[in-house]
């Protein structure tokens, strides 16, 4: 029997396991140590056999009251393995050069997953329940926590910010030439988007904010009072938010026609 | 009036929906407009686009790895007070604090019920190893020592199965009655 979660939703409600992650946990329960390990070294997420990251957390969380440090070892390290995996790449393709925030970025998230981890073998840690809930979602949520310090200090060397309201005559309108980042015809293509996603790292909040309000559909501005606009959610004038993403476009424009991830 | 949830909370949970989509990010913001730039970063990480499990650890990564089992050990191998005395210390330890030195034996290889014990006891432990509190008493909440002991000894032992009260490792060992009320003796 696996045991039920015991972290609650806003709303109060105990959060539950993916019914496919707990029909894969009883699977797990049956099989020997050496099964399980095996099953774990499937790293193909399309393979029927395949063990979500979600039971990887609980095996870990599970084995805390095991005397066995071996296994527990072996589980730890594929947990932390697949951690590193989902975050972007500190290594360029060449391996030849290392992105020093990347890196910073990943460290600190490994490092706050071992807090969580070491704390819940002392007593239940339920912030570790949302990483049996969403592995991925709960790896973004501590991505974003360790992402701003590192980005922000980066940009402090890199750019700087425009953080006053642009008045009516200062704005410069440009010809973007219908540039839109997410409507490009490779955006398809995983490798571009992965580099896109290495583009919106650079940004300034605010203007990633904005990109990322565009990607999601959202209108920069709207005559209905009860739409929810960019410039109601970001509290900013509709000048100012077309030209923060004018600005976006470019420095992303920009970063393609480099062709460098730094 | 209702407690508006935390930051984290939203976020927490906003980053397990099923579905990141524009309109659950747009449900989260007109319910909590106060954390509406963060949800937006928070929707931007989830859009991220999905790294292959499949590619190889570089060296370096796999270094990082290590470093954080390292560390995990570090942080979840606890302490035991009692594992750098000797066997000369842990007489003069016995003596310290009045108590034969089977009971110490006893207390070390927490054979004694750590809620029985009066905190002053626990305190002039502590300050006789010179450790804190919180170090002793964590020791003593570790589960219960191995059957063998670190050093040999000579002494009977106190008892073998289950844990027993302070009082009762006292008074098998035959501790007087008046020691006995002293050792029991709380300052709270």
């Amino acid at each position: 029997m696996i045991k039920p979660l015991r972290k609650r939703t806003l709303e109060g409600v105990t959060y539950k396991r993916n019914v496919s992650v707990e029909k894969i946990l009883e699977e797990l329960h049956v099989l020997s140590r050496e099964d399980v390990l095996t099953r774990l070294s499937i790293t193909n997420r399309s393979d029927p056999r395949f063990v979500p990251s979600e039971c990887l957390v609980h095996l870990v969380r599970s084995t805390r009251l095991d005397n066995s440090d071996r296994y527990f070892r072996k589980l730890y390290v594929l947990l932390m393995t697949r951690v590193v995996k989902a975050l972007p790449r500190a290594d360029s393709a060449d391996g030849k050069t290392t992105s020093l925030p990347l890196a910073r970025i990943r460290d600190a998230v490994v490092s706050k997953l071992n807090l969580l981890l070491s704390s819940d073998r002392t007593a239940y840690s339920e912030a570790l329940d949302y990483f049996e809930v969403r592995f991925d979602g709960a790896l973004a949520n501590a991505r974003k926590d360790a992402s701003e310090p590192v980005w922000r200090e980066n940009r402090r060397t890199v750019t700087l910010e425009l953080d006053e309201e642009i008045g009516a005559g200062e704005e410069v309108e440009r010809a973007m030439g219908g540039f839109d980042p997410f409507a490009a015809s490779e955006y398809e293509n995983k490798d571009y988007r992965l580099r896109l996603d290495g583009a919106i790292d650079t940004l300034p909040p605010e203007q990633k904010r904005i990109v990322e309000m565009l990607r999601q559909g959202f209108l920069i501005d709207s005559e209905d009072p009860n739409v929810l606009t960019i410039s109601k959610a970001l509290g900013k004038s509709e000048k100012t938010i077309r030209t923060y993403r004018d600005r976006a476009y470019d420095t992303i424009r920009a970063f393609f026609a480099r062709g460098s991830r730094s | 009036m209702t407690l508006r949830p935390s930051l984290q909370d939203v976020l927490s949970s906003f980053s397990v929906e099923p579905d990141t989509s524009r309109e659950t990010l747009e449900r989260y913001m007109l319910r909590y407009p106060e954390y509406a730039p963060q949800l937006i970063d928070l929707s931007q990480e989830l859009s991220r686009t999905l790294s292959s499990y499949e590619s190889e650890l570089s060296q370096e990564e796999g270094e990082a790895i290590e470093a954080a089992w390292a560390s995990f050990l570090d942080a979840t191998t606890p302490v035991d007070v009692f594992a750098s005395l000797g066997a000369a210390d842990f007489s003069r330890l016995a003596q310290a604090l009045a108590i034969p030195r089977q009971v110490l034996t006893a207390i070390k290889e927490r054979r004694v019920t750590l809620s029985t014990f009066p905190k002053a006891f626990l305190r002039k432990l502590a300050n006789e190893i010179g450790r804190s509190f919180e170090d002793v008493f964590s020791t003593l909440s570790l589960p219960k020592a191995a059957a063998v002991r670190s050093f040999k000894s000579d002494e009977k032992p106190v008892a073998t199965s289950e844990t027993v009260t302070f009082e009762e490792v006292l008074r098998q060992a035959g501790v007087p009655e008046d020691g006995l009320a002293e050792l029991l003796r709380d300052d709270e």
